[in-house]
C-alpha cells in the first residue's frame, strides 16, 4: 500500500498521472439546484403527436430559514429543424416566443410554473405538453443519404428566484440564454441557483419508434430502496469528512478503509432495442447502448456511470455504483437514471438514513 | 561544409641525389611517385685548386712515379644537421592545399646552402616557404674520398594537413580530379595543373598550380565559387585545356583522359569524361533553412532529435507539450509535409512527437523550407522538410551505441568488403523499453496494463559508385508503435469505453536513389520507393483500421543549357493501394443526443479500399541573367484522382547578390501558388462530400540575408499567405451531419529574423524572433477569427558552447505567445467577468451540460510561454573509442506553462491545465 501510494506520489510529480489530484466536484454529486433529467412520453413521436416533457428537478440548497427554496420552472417550445439541428440558433427566438407568453402563460408554446416542495427531486414530477407541427418532416429537404426526420426543441428553466428575460445579443458568436434568474434584490443568481437547458424530439418519415429503458427498482445492498423517505433503511456514518477526504488526494482511498462501502445497484432488465443504422457485413446489427447514471445529496459516488447494454457484447448484469455514506446523518436522496443512446429515459428515486 | 584542416609539423623528407653519379631519368619513363632527380648537367664541380686525381706524376729526377694502385672513390652524401620547418601559409591551410615543393640546392663545402630555387611548387607562399626554410638548414657536405666539395642537390619538402573535426560554414565549391591514361588507363602523376579563375580574374585565390600525385589525382578542396580555366600539362601527354563551374558547396570530380602525344586528335578521346558532382546544390528556393548535424545533436531541450530542432526555427510555432506537430507559418501541421531521402513518410515521430523516426546520427542534415518551396514538391501548403540520410562512411568500420530514458539503439558503418571502397553501407535500430519499467508502474497504481507504450525503428543503408558518375543508394526503413492498455473500469463520462485500448502504427519503406551524370552538363536524379503503411486504434468493440500500400517515384532531368540558365524537368508520382475498416461513433446522427457520452453513440461501420493516383509534372529553371542575379521560375501540374481535379502551380523566386564578398548581402524574394488536396474523410462519402477543390495558398515572401562577421549572419523575411478555397465542415441543411465545402477563405502574415553564428570548432547558436497572425473567415462575408494555433509572438534563444575538455555546455530559452481557446467560463480575475453568467445549459435527455462558449472563437490567449532547456555533454577520448554522457533538462525552473483548459461539469468554474514539468533526461554513447 505504501508503494503504492509512493509510486502515484512520483507519478504526480511527473505529471503522468493527475487523476487523483483534487480537481472538481463530479455531476453525481448534488449539491445545488439541478435539473438531472427531462424524460419524454414518446423520444420519437409522429408529426402532429402532442409529446409530454417531464422533467426532474431537486435543490440541494435550503434558504436562510432552512426549507425548500420556492422554485420557478419555465417551458418554451416552437423551434422546430434550425440548421444543422443547432440549438443555438433557436435562442434568438426563444426571446420573443418567452415574452409573448410570459406573465399570462398562456400561450401554447410557453408554460410557466411553480415547482411544490414535495416535489423536489421526484422523478418526472414537471410537465409540459408540445404539439408537433404536421409539416415537421416535410417542410424540410430531403438527406442524400441518411433518414428524413424532423426535430423540435423545447427549452426549460429552473430557477430558485423569478424568471425575466434578459437582454440578449443576437450574435451567434456569444449565444446567451435569454432567461434570468433573479433574486429578491433584482440581481442576477448563478448556476447553483438557475438551471436553463433543453430537450429534443424526432419525429422520423419510416415512423421508427424508441421506447424509454425500463427500471425495475433501485437497490443498495441488495436492498430496495423505498420512495418512501419514513421506510428509509439505515446506514451508518463515515466518520472521515469531505474536506478530509479531498485534502487526503491520492491516499483517499487508504484513509476511507474505515467506512463502508455500499452497492447502490439499478435494476435494469435486457431490453435495448436493435438499432435502425446497424447490420453491416462487420459485426452484425448492433442494440442500442443503454446506461444508467447515478446521483445522490449525499455522500459520494464511485462509478457512476455504468454501461447496463454494451451495443455489440449485449447485457451487462452487472452495472452498480458504489456509495460512501456521508459523515453528517440524516436523510440522503439517490437517483438512477436508465438511459438509452437515442434519447430514452427513466428515473428513479430512492432515500437512505444516516446516522 | 567543409573540413579546415590544421597543420601538423609539416614532414620534411630528406632527399638529396649526387648528380655526379646519378644520370638524369626521363620523367616519363620513370615510375610514378619516384621522386625527380638532378639532370646530369648539374653535377658537382671540384675544387679547381685541385689537380685530376689521375694526372701522371714525377720524381725529382723526372721519372715517372708509377701511379699507385687505383683505389675506389668514396662519396657521401650531404647530410643535413639541423631540422628547420617551412611554415605552412594561411593561405594554404585556408584553401587546403597539399603536396611536395622540390627544391634544387647548392651546399657548400661548409655545409650551407649557398643558393636554392624552386624545381616543382605548389603556390600559396608554400615555395618561398620552403625557400626560406632550406637557406637555414645546415648540412654535412658532400665529400669525396672524405674531402668536402660543394654540391647541388633536390631536395623536397612535404607539406601534409592533419585533419581536424571542425565544421566552417561556407560557400566554397570543391574541385578534384584525376589523371588518366587515354590508352592503357594507368594514372598519369607529374602532371602539371594551373588553376586559373577566368570570370572574375582579379580575384582571390590568384592562379593555383598543383601537381597530379602518384595516383593521378589533384584536389582543391576550396574554390569560391565561378568559372575556372584549367590548364593540364604532362609529359608525354596533350596538353589539355577546359573550362569548370565551381558552384557554392559542390564538389566536381573530374576525370580527365588524356592522348598521348602523337596519338588521335579527335576531340572526343580528350577532355571531360564525366563530372561526378557530390555534396550540397545550391537551393532553388527562397528561403533554406539547414541545420547541419553538430547542431542536431546539441540543441537542449530536443534529446538530441533531429526532427525536434527544426521547432527552433523562426516561422515555426510550438506544439503544445511533447507533441512533434509541426506548425508553419500559421499553416495547421497537416499542410507541412516530411520526406526522407526525397520520399514522402506519414509519420515522423513515434506517438506523435516521443522521438522521431530516423535517429539523428544517420542524417547529414535536414532541410527546412517554410514556404515559397521548389516545384518540385507538392501537395501542400505550409512548409516542408526534406531530411538527407547521410552516406555510410568508408573510412573502416565504426558504430555506436546509445541508452537513454527512453530508448536504446545501436548503428554500424563501414565499406562492403572487396568493393574497394566503391560501396558502403549502415545499419541502425532502436527499441524503447518504457514498457519494461512503466508498464508495472502503471499496474501498481490501478491501471491494467496488456502491452505498455513501445516503439521501434530499423534502417538499412546500401551506398555507392557503381560507375563514375553514378551514384546509387538503395535503403529500407521502417518504425512500430505499439500500446495496449486494459481499461477495467470505464471513466465516469464515458461508460462504454472499457476493454482493450490499443493504438499500432507502422510504417515501411525501401527507396531507391539513383543518380547519374549523362554528360559535362546533363544528370539524372531519382528517387523511388515502395511503401507500407499500418494504423489501427481499437477501443473495446470500437475500432479504426487502415492499411495501404504505396509507391512513390520522383524522377528529375537536369540540363545545362548555357552558363546563364539551367533547365530541371520533373515527374512525380504517387500511388496508394488502401484498405479501410471502421468501427466508431459516426458524427451526430439523427435521433441521437449531440452530446450523450461518445462511448454511447450509434457506430458507423465503413469497410472499403481503393486505389489513388497523384500523378505531377513541373518544370523549373535557374536563371543568371545578369551576374548577381539568380531567378528560379518554374511551374508545376498536378491531378488527384479523389477529387478529379487538375491544379496548375506557377512559383518564382530569385535571389541578388548586393555584394557578392564578404560582407555578403543578399536579398531575396519568392511568390508561387501552392494546391494540397483534401483529405479522404473530406472528399469521399459517406464521411465526406464529393466535388471538392484542393486547398490553396499563395506565398509571397522579401526578405534580405546579410553577413554581419564571418561567423554571424542575418536574415530577415517577411512573409503573406492568401489562403483560399480552404475545406472545412459546416452544418447541413437536412440534418445534424456536417458536409465539406471550399468556401473557408484567411491568410497568414509576418516576419521573421534569423541572428546565427555558424557552428565552428567552440560555438554554435542562434536567435530566432518570428512575428505571426493567422487569421480565417468560414466565407467572404463572415466574421474573421484567429486560427487556435495562432502565436503571435515567437522567441528562440539558444547556444551551445565546448568548454574543452570534452565538456560542452548548452541552453534555450523561448519566450511564446500561449495559444488561443475559446473559453467557455470567463476568467475570474478579469474585471469584465460576470460570476453570474450561465456557461452551460443542460441537456435533457443525458443530464449532461452542453457549454456556451464565453467569446468568439479564439478570443481569450493562454498565459505566455517560457522554458530554459538545459543541456551538458561530456565526452572522454579513448585510443580506439570515444563515450559520452549527456544531460538534457526540459523546464529546468519548472514554469507551470499553460496548455489548455479545463472546466467543471457545469461549466461555472475553469482551472489552467499545465504543461510538462521539469524533466530531465539523461544518455550514455559510446561509438568508435
Amino acid at each position: 500500500m505504501r508503494l503504492r501510494r509512493w509510486v502515484l506520489a512520483s507519478l504526480v510529480t511527473l505529471g503522468v498521472v493527475v487523476s487523483c489530484a483534487p480537481g472538481f466536484d463530479p455531476p453525481s454529486s448534488v449539491t445545488g439546484l439541478r435539473v438531472l433529467g427531462v424524460d419524454l412520453d414518446t423520444p420519437y413521436a409522429a408529426p402532429g403527436a402532442t409529446v409530454t416533457f417531464r422533467m426532474t428537478v431537486t435543490d440541494g440548497l435550503r434558504d436562510e430559514e432552512g426549507n425548500p427554496r420556492p422554485l420557478q420552472l419555465a417551458w418554451i417550445g416552437g423551434c422546430f429543424n434550425p440548421q444543422g439541428d443547432q440549438y443555438v440558433l433557436c435562442l434568438p427566438q426563444l426571446a420573443d416566443v418567452f415574452a409573448g407568453g410570459f406573465g399570462s402563460g398562456t400561450s401554447s408554446l410557453v408554460k410557466l410554473a411553480t415547482a411544490a416542495p414535495e416535489d423536489d427531486g421526484e422523478p418526472s414530477a414537471h410537465s409540459f405538453t408540445l404539439e408537433l407541427p404536421a409539416d415537421l418532416i416535410s417542410s424540410r429537404p430531403a438527406p442524400t443519404e441518411g433518414p428524413r426526420y424532423g426535430v423540435g426543441y423545447v427549452f426549460f428553466a429552473a430557477c430558485a428566484g423569478t424568471l425575466a428575460p434578459a437582454d440578449f445579443s443576437v450574435s451567434t458568436k456569444t449565444p446567451e440564454f435569454p432567461l434570468l434568474c433573479l433574486d429578491a434584490d433584482g440581481s442576477p443568481q448563478g448556476a447553483e441557483s438557475f438551471v436553463p437547458g433543453y430537450a429534443q424530439v424526432y419525429a422520423f418519415a419510416d415512423g421508427r419508434t424508441n421506447d424509454n429503458p425500463p427500471v425495475a427498482a433501485l437497490t443498495l445492498d441488495g436492498m430496495e430502496l423505498p420512495s418512501d423517505p419514513a421506510l428509509a433503511p439505515t446506514v451508518p456514518r463515515c466518520a472521515v469528512t469531505e474536506d478530509e477526504r479531498r485534502k487526503a488526494g491520492c491516499a483517499k482511498k487508504d484513509l476511507l478503509e474505515t467506512c463502508k462501502e455500499h452497492a447502490l445497484d439499478a435494476t435494469i432488465p435486457d431490453a435495448a432495442e436493435p438499432l435502425y443504422e446497424t447490420g453491416s457485413e462487420i459485426g452484425g446489427a448492433l442494440r442500442e447502448a443503454v446506461w444508467v447514471n447515478y446521483y445522490a445529496d449525499g455522500g459520494e459516488l464511485d462509478g457512476a456511470v455504468r454501461l447496463v447494454s454494451d451495443s455489440s457484447k449485449g447485457y451487462l448484469p452487472e452495472h452498480n455504483a458504489t456509495w460512501l455514506a456521508p459523515s453528517q446523518p440524516g436523510l440522503v436522496s439517490v437517483w438512477a437514471f436508465a438511459r438509452d443512446q437515442r434519447g430514452g429515459q427513466t428515473p428513479i428515486r430512492g432515500y437512505v438514513r444516516v446516522e | 561544409m567543409t573540413r579546415l584542416r590544421r597543420l601538423t609539423a609539416p614532414t620534411a623528407l630528406l632527399f638529396a641525389l649526387l648528380s655526379s653519379v646519378a644520370s638524369a631519368q626521363d620523367a616519363t619513363e620513370r615510375p610514378p611517385g619516384a621522386p625527380p632527380a638532378a639532370p646530369p648537367s648539374e653535377a658537382p664541380s671540384a675544387p679547381p685548386s685541385e689537380p685530376p686525381a689521375d694526372a701522371p706524376r714525377f720524381d725529382s729526377r723526372g721519372r715517372p712515379i708509377a701511379p699507385e694502385p687505383s683505389r675506389p672513390v668514396t662519396v657521401t652524401f650531404p647530410e643535413r644537421t639541423n631540422d628547420v620547418q617551412p611554415r605552412y601559409t594561411d593561405e594554404a591551410k585556408s584553401a587546403a592545399v597539399q603536396g611536395a615543393v622540390i627544391l634544387k640546392m647548392t651546399i657548400n663545402v661548409d655545409g650551407k646552402v649557398v643558393e636554392a630555387s624552386v624545381d616543382q611548387g605548389l603556390g600559396y607562399g608554400l615555395d618561398e616557404s620552403a625557400l626560406e626554410a632550406a637557406r637555414q638548414l645546415q648540412f654535412v657536405p658532400a665529400k669525396r674520398n672524405g674531402k668536402p666539395f660543394k654540391a647541388t642537390i633536390r631536395y623536397q619538402f612535404d607539406f601534409t594537413l592533419k585533419e581536424e573535426v571542425r565544421e566552417v560554414v561556407t560557400d566554397d565549391g570543391a574541385l578534384r580530379g584525376t589523371l588518366l591514361d587515354r590508352d592503357d588507363e594507368r594514372a598519369i602523376a607529374g602532371a602539371r595543373l594551373t588553376i586559373e579563375r577566368v570570370d572574375a580574374p582579379t580575384a582571390v585565390p590568384a592562379p593555383l598550380e598543383l601537381v597530379s600525385d602518384a595516383k593521378g589525382v589533384f584536389v582543391v578542396p576550396r574554390l569560391p565559387p565561378g568559372d575556372y580555366r584549367l590548364r593540364i600539362a604532362a609529359e608525354g601527354f596533350d596538353a589539355l585545356e577546359v573550362t569548370e563551374s565551381v558552384v557554392a558547396r559542390q564538389e566536381n570530380l573530374a576525370l580527365y583522359r588524356l592522348s598521348r602525344t602523337g596519338a588521335s586528335k579527335d576531340r572526343a578521346s580528350l577532355g571531360v569524361v564525366e563530372i561526378d558532382v557530390t555534396g550540397e546544390r545550391p537551393p532553388r528556393e527562397v528561403t533554406r533553412r539547414s541545420i547541419e548535424r553538430r547542431e542536431l545533436e546539441r540543441i537542449p531541450g530536443t534529446n538530441g532529435d533531429a526532427l525536434r530542432a527544426i521547432q527552433n526555427l523562426p516561422g515555426v510555432a510550438r506544439p503544445p507539450g511533447l507533441a512533434g506537430a509541426l506548425l508553419v507559418r500559421g499553416s495547421a501541421p497537416q499542410d507541412t509535409q516530411t520526406f526522407i531521402d526525397g520520399t514522402f513518410v506519414p509519420l515522423i515521430y513515434h506517438f506523435g512527437g516521443l522521438s522521431s523516426v530516423v535517429p539523428t546520427e544517420l542524417l547529414s542534415k535536414i532541410d527546412f523550407y517554410p514556404g515559397n518551396f521548389s516545384a518540385r514538391y507538392g501537395r501542400a501548403t505550409g512548409g516542408i522538410v526534406d531530411a538527407g540520410l547521410r552516406a555510410p562512411r568508408t573510412d573502416g568500420f565504426h558504430g555506436l551505441a546509445q541508452i537513454d530514458l527512453i530508448d536504446a539503439r545501436a548503428f554500424v558503418e563501414g565499406p562492403v568488403p572487396n568493393t574497394d571502397g566503391k560501396w558502403s553501407f549502415a545499419v541502425a535500430a532502436r527499441r524503447s523499453y518504457l514498457d519494461a519499467w512503466l508498464g508495472p508502474v502503471l499496474e501498481s497504481a490501478g491501471a491494467g496494463v496488456t502491452q505498455a507504450p513501445v516503439y521501434y525503428d530499423y534502417q538499412l543503408i546500401l551506398d555507392g559508385k557503381p560507375k563514375p558518375g553514378h551514384h546509387l543508394r538503395t535503403s529500407f526503413y521502417g518504425s512500430d508503435d505499439s500500446l495496449e492498455l486494459l481499461l477495467n473500469e470505464p471513466s465516469a463520462d464515458e461508460p462504454a469505453l472499457s476493454g482493450n485500448f490499443g493504438l499500432k502504427t507502422q510504417f515501411q519503406r525501401m527507396a531507391v536513389q539513383y543518380d547519374v551524370e549523362l554528360g559535362n552538363d546533363r544528370r539524372f536524379d531519382g528517387t523511388f520507393s515502395l511503401g507500407r503503411d499500418f494504423l489501427e486504434f481499437g477501443l473495446g468493440n470500437l475500432f479504426f483500421k487502415l492499411k495501404s500500400l504505396s509507391f512513390y517515384g520522383r524522377g528529375e532531368y537536369t540540363s545545362k543549357l548555357s552558363q546563364k540558365a539551367t533547365m530541371h524537368v520533373g515527374l512525380d508520382m504517387l500511388v496508394g493501394r488502401y484498405d479501410v475498416a471502421v468501427r466508431l461513433p459516426a458524427p451526430p446522427i439523427p435521433g441521437q443526443p449531440p452530446n450523450q457520452p461518445f462511448s454511447t453513440r450509434t457506430v458507423q461501420t465503413f469497410a472499403e479500399e481503393g486505389t489513388n493516383y497523384r500523378p505531377a509534372g513541373y518544370v523549373e529553371f535557374e536563371l543568371t541573367p545578369v551576374k548577381r542575379l539568380r531567378l528560379v521560375p518554374g511551374v508545376r501540374l498536378d491531378y488527384d484522382k479523389w477529387i478529379k481535379r487538375f491544379d496548375f502551380a506557377p512559383r518564382i523566386n530569385g535571389r541578388y547578390a548586393f555584394n557578392e564578398e564578404f560582407p555578403r548581402t543578399t536579398g531575396k524574394f519568392g511568390i508561387g501558388v501552392f494546391y494540397q488536396p483534401p483529405t479522404p474523410q473530406q472528399s469521399i462519402p459517406p464521411l465526406g462530400t464529393p466535388g471538392l477543390a484542393s486547398n490553396r495558398a499563395i506565398h509571397y515572401s522579401l526578405g534580405v540575408e546579410q553577413d554581419v562577421t564571418r561567423q554571424v549572419e542575418v536574415s530577415l523575411e517577411g512573409f503573406y499567405k492568401q489562403l483560399d478555397d480552404q475545406v472545412a465542415a459546416k452544418p447541413s441543411l437536412t440534418g445534424a451531419r456536417v458536409v465539406y465545402d471550399n468556401s473557408t477563405i484567411g491568410y497568414v502574415v509576418g516576419g521573421e529574423l534569423l541572428v546565427k553564428y555558424k557552428a565552428d570548432d567552440r560555438f554554435f547558436g542562434w536567435l530566432a524572433y518570428t512575428l505571426s497572425r493567422s487569421a480565417r473567415q468560414d466565407g467572404r462575408d463572415a466574421e474573421e477569427y484567429l486560427v487556435n494555433f495562432d502565436q503571435t509572438h515567437i522567441l528562440t534563444a539558444l547556444g551551445s558552447y565546448r568548454l574543452g575538455g570534452g565538456w560542452e555546455f548548452g541552453a534555450r530559452f523561448r519566450v511564446i505567445s500561449g495559444n488561443l481557446v475559446q473559453p467557455n467560463v470567463c476568467d475570474a480575475t478579469s474585471a469584465s467577468c460576470d460570476p453570474s453568467r450561465i456557461g452551460g445549459l443542460v441537456y435533457g435527455a443525458t443530464g449532461a451540460y452542453t457549454p456556451l462558449p464565453f467569446g468568439a472563437r479564439g478570443s481569450e490567449r493562454l498565459p505566455l510561454f517560457h522554458s530554459l532547456d538545459i543541456r551538458v555533454d561530456k565526452a572522454w577520448q579513448f585510443k580506439h573509442w570515444k563515450l559520452s554522457a549527456y544531460l538534457d533538462v526540459q523546464n529546468s525552473y519548472n514554469n507551470q506553462n499553460v496548455e489548455g483548459i479545463s472546466y467543471n461539469f457545469n461549466y461555472t468554474r475553469r482551472q489552467y491545465v499545465t504543461g510538462l514539468p521539469i524533466l530531465p533526461s539523461i544518455g550514455l554513447r559510446g561509438e568508435w
